[in-house]
This record gives C-alpha cells, structure tokens and sequence, in this order.
C-alpha cells in the first residue's frame, strides 16, 4: 500500500486516540512516565508534579529537553506535542512571562491538551491544531522549537524542518529526539504504510 | 545525510548530543516501528548490522544570526 501522507495521518491519529484513551492499555511500544525516567533519563522530581492524563500517554524517544531548558520568558514551540509532557516541562522553565506553543494534529492529543491546561493552570501553554509540514505559528517567533519522535512520523521530513527553522527567531534553537536509520529502508519499506505508523 | 537535512534549510550549528544504537528488539517497542517492520528488517539486513542498524539521537540545530549589512 503507498504511503499516501493523508492516509497516513488517518491512520497516526487512530493510534494516538487509543494512546489518550488508555494509555495503560499495553502497547508494543512504551509509553508513560517510568518509561521516561528509567530509559530516556528524565527526571523523576519533576515529573512527579505532572497529572497522569499529562504524563500516561507520553510515548517520547529521548528527552529533548535535556540539551537545555528555555529561559524564563521565552517563546517555545512544542512539535507534535501530544498530551504535553515536554511542553508542560518547557512551560514551567519559561513561566508565567514565557509562552508555550503546542501543535499537534490528533484531534484526541489537541483535546486532551487543552483540558491538561485548565487542570494545571499552566496558561502560558496554548494548544493548536495542525500540522508539522504547515505549522500554524508565525514567523520569527520562537526561542525555541522541539520535538520528540516526530519527525520520522513525517511523510515529508524536510517541510518539517523548513518550517522550524521559519518559526525560529535568528538564532533561536532547534532541539529534537527522534529515531534514525542507518541506511535507507528498502523502497518496499518506505510505501507500506504499516511500518510507518505501528 | 541527517546533517545535511538540516543544513540545507539554514541550520547552523547541527550537532548530535546523543546517539545511541538500537537492536531490533528494542525496536520493536517505539511507536514507528511494529514487529511487521522488525520482521522485515531482520530478513532484508544482514544479521552482523542489526545491533546498529538504527540509532535513536538527540540533536540540536540554530537557526543562524544574521548581522545587518552583512553577507
């Protein structure tokens, strides 16, 4: 089956619903905050004060975060940001003068977001919809843009990178977890749809 | 080829804080890669690659300064 990019997003967020929806439920892959801390190095202090509905559906490769947190008042983008937990991490390190743009295109992480807003109070945090190719963020306008395990869910990586580097203000930084291969996957790899969503 | 991507939109600075190798069993727990995948791999890659085949990194990239009046 090609690799279509719409029935690829179809099929990245039918995933990612039963993520928020039971995120306990047991997947192939890890997901949760004991996953983060015993494997991606987070830290078990700070995440300790994040809600479950934050934290449970986390499905992260790396820690982004650990090449440096933002400063109080900066700008951060948050790419593909799920239930939050990086963003949420960002948005206490900048504060209540900073801001925290959270964009994602699964209509269950956007939702779920939203409410893990409201139950923090952490207002510097404000969830958009859409999608990493066509990022609905203004130009220049960030100290910082991250992801985590993004990219590669892409159908088109190098629009994604062309509009972080948009949305960057001159000099601001690029920070990103994500998983690469080696060599090239086998064209036959690269079409079936399957593999490029689990 | 990583690097290049970056690059080639503007980034400077590109650097690769941490790279670590993945076997296809760990693989097989993040999200983008389904055991059907690992299946796959493991049939078309020799086994003496499989330990390094994949590697989960952690980057960094700035967008550059541009300083008025220069080039």
């Amino acid at each position: 089956m090609p690799a279509d990019p719409s029935q690829l997003r179809t099929a990245i967020r039918e995933v990612y619903r039963e993520v928020v929806r039971d995120p306990k439920k047991g997947y192939h892959f890890h997901t949760g905050p004991d996953y983060a801390v015993e494997r991606l190095g987070y830290s078990h202090a700070a995440l300790a004060g994040l809600p479950d509905s934050v934290t449970g559906p986390f499905a992260g490769i790396g820690n982004p975060l650990s090449l440096g947190v933002p400063a109080p008042g900066e700008t951060v983008v948050d790419i593909g940001a799920g239930s939050g937990m990086d963003t949420f991490l960002a948005a206490r390190a900048v504060g209540p003068s900073g801001r925290v743009i959270a964009v994602d295109m699964t209509e269950a992480m956007f939702e779920r977001g939203r409410e893990n807003v409201a139950l923090t109070g952490l207002t510097q945090i404000e969830y958009r919809q859409g999608f990493a190719e066509l990022l609905p963020v203004e130009d220049a306008s960030a100290d910082l843009v991250i992801s985590n395990g993004v990219l590669n869910l892409a159908p088109d990586k190098d629009a994604v990178l062309r509009e972080a580097f948009r949305v960057l203000k001159p000099g601001g930084r690029l920070q990103i977890a994500d998983i690469v291969v080696h060599k090239d996957i086998p064209p036959a790899g690269r079409e079936d749809i399957a593999i490029w969503t689990a | 080829m990583l690097r290049k991507k970056f690059f080639n939109v503007g980034f400077v600075g590109v650097d690769v804080a941490d790279r670590a190798p993945f076997g296809l069993t760990a693989l097989a727990r993040y999200p983008l890669f389904p055991p059907e995948f690992v299946d796959f791999v493991r049939a078309v890659v020799p086994a003496d690659r499989h330990d390094t085949l994949v590697y989960s990194v952690v980057l960094t990239a700035r967008n550059p300064i541009v300083r008025e009046g220069g080039s």
